[in-house]
């Protein structure tokens, strides 16, 4: 019968035929491995993976006026939030929560590291932001420059800002994302924490990710 | 009831009708507790003030401006958070329904309060004088203290 089938003229739509089949079984196959993966991570909030963002080289100044970049966010986990001094509500608001939250988790997170970075360099000085800073917690980062420096982590990151003088009021307000940012050791952008910001939260995800990220490698 | 009770009922009805319309013209419809401003890092030039503002009144009244000698200037804004960024709102005045109790907390509604004439420490207190709608003047003395997470009270819409 082989024989027969070797020479007829189904052998080669036979082929095709089984060549589909293997293929769409193979496809299928890594779909639902693909869908199993995403939904083992997709139960961590504002998880970023796979492919999370790495970041590249960007300079600003710290708090202290020195430069500071990527070669200063490797090897350590940092948050990341961007706002202002002028603005009175949510950016104080962020920073307490982070200064109770980091409290809680250096002990056993001697890699962590929390920034601030000024969406509003201008005033926003290297020694206004040195007493920002501090005043949350001693060990706090505070980054500034010039507008173009922020822009070589903002634009990075994907954060919007933007003046506003619609209410014509004293000074100038700056429109800002409300977001935490989570860059693990590797300069990677692994999370973003939505407001409403909360302790017991930030502390929540933060873990999650990492153990997340540290079982990946 | 004899000539006398009825006498003295009917001028104790009078005289608590009398006293009601009294105290209403006086304010004591509008009444500003939980007055606060938040501790700031010393170099920091706008603070947040932050207050609940009860209408007992059956009519809406207007707070339409707030100042202090402790401040240069203050403004009435609202923290708006649309998808991820969040902006601050100027409110011209607040209008307070009949009845109700308009409150400003951390994320939501808040003072702005620029310029302190002095560095304010946890424990100092600030005059803060809410001028509302038909005439009505309210002072208070408003506790300057350190934020801390349990004053998130979730307003967030």
């Amino acid at each position: 019968m082989l024989k027969e089938l070797s020479s007829s003229k189904f052998l080669i739509p036979a082929m095709a035929i089984l060549a589909m089949l293997a293929t769409s079984a193979g496809f299928y196959i890594s779909l639902k491995q693909a869908q199993q993966s995403q939904q083992a991570v997709s139960t961590i909030e504002g998880l970023f993976w796979p492919n999370p963002k790495q970041i590249n080289a960007f300079s600003v100044l710290d708090q202290d006026g020195e430069t500071f970049g990527l070669k200063q966010m490797k090897g350590k986990w940092s948050f990341v939030f961007f706002g202002y001094s002028h603005c009175p509500d949510v950016c104080p608001v962020t920073m307490s929560v982070m200064a109770d939250s980091y409290k809680e988790l250096v002990d056993d997170n001697n890699d962590l590291q929390v920034i601030f970075a000024s969406v509003d360099p201008n005033r926003d000085t290297t020694e206004k932001l040195s007493q920002y800073v501090s005043y949350f917690n001693p060990d706090f980062i505070g980054l500034g420059g010039t507008n173009e420096m922020i822009n070589s982590l903002t634009g990075q990151i994907g954060v919007a800002y933007y003046l506003n003088n619609e209410n014509q009021t004293e000074g100038y307000l700056v429109d800002h994302s409300a977001s935490i940012f989570l860059i693990d050791p590797l300069g990677r952008m692994v999370g973003k924490l939505s407001p409403p910001h909360e302790k017991n939260k930030i502390i929540q995800q933060f873990t999650k990710i990492k153990t997340f990220i540290n079982e990946q490698s | 009831m004899n000539k006398v009770n009825l006498l003295l009922l009917t001028t104790f009805i009078f005289q608590t009708l009398f006293l009601n319309s009294v105290f209403a013209k006086e304010g004591f419809e509008v009444d500003i507790s939980e007055a606060w401003i938040s501790e700031a890092p010393p170099t920091v030039s706008v603070l947040a003030g932050y207050a609940n503002i009860h209408n007992a009144s059956d009519r809406p009244i207007t707070l339409l401006t707030v100042s202090s000698p402790n401040f240069s200037k203050i403004e009435i804004h609202r923290s708006v958070l649309n998808g991820d960024m969040v902006s601050m709102k100027k409110q011209d005045s607040l209008e307070i329904p009949a009845r109700s109790t308009i409150i400003l907390s951390p994320g939501d509604l808040h003072l702005m309060l620029f310029d302190p004439v002095k560095p304010l420490r946890s424990g100092d207190t600030a005059s803060l004088n809410f001028s509302l709608s038909d005439g009505i003047s309210i002072f208070i003395e408003a506790k300057v203290a350190r934020r801390s997470s349990e004053d998130h009270s979730h307003h967030h819409h």
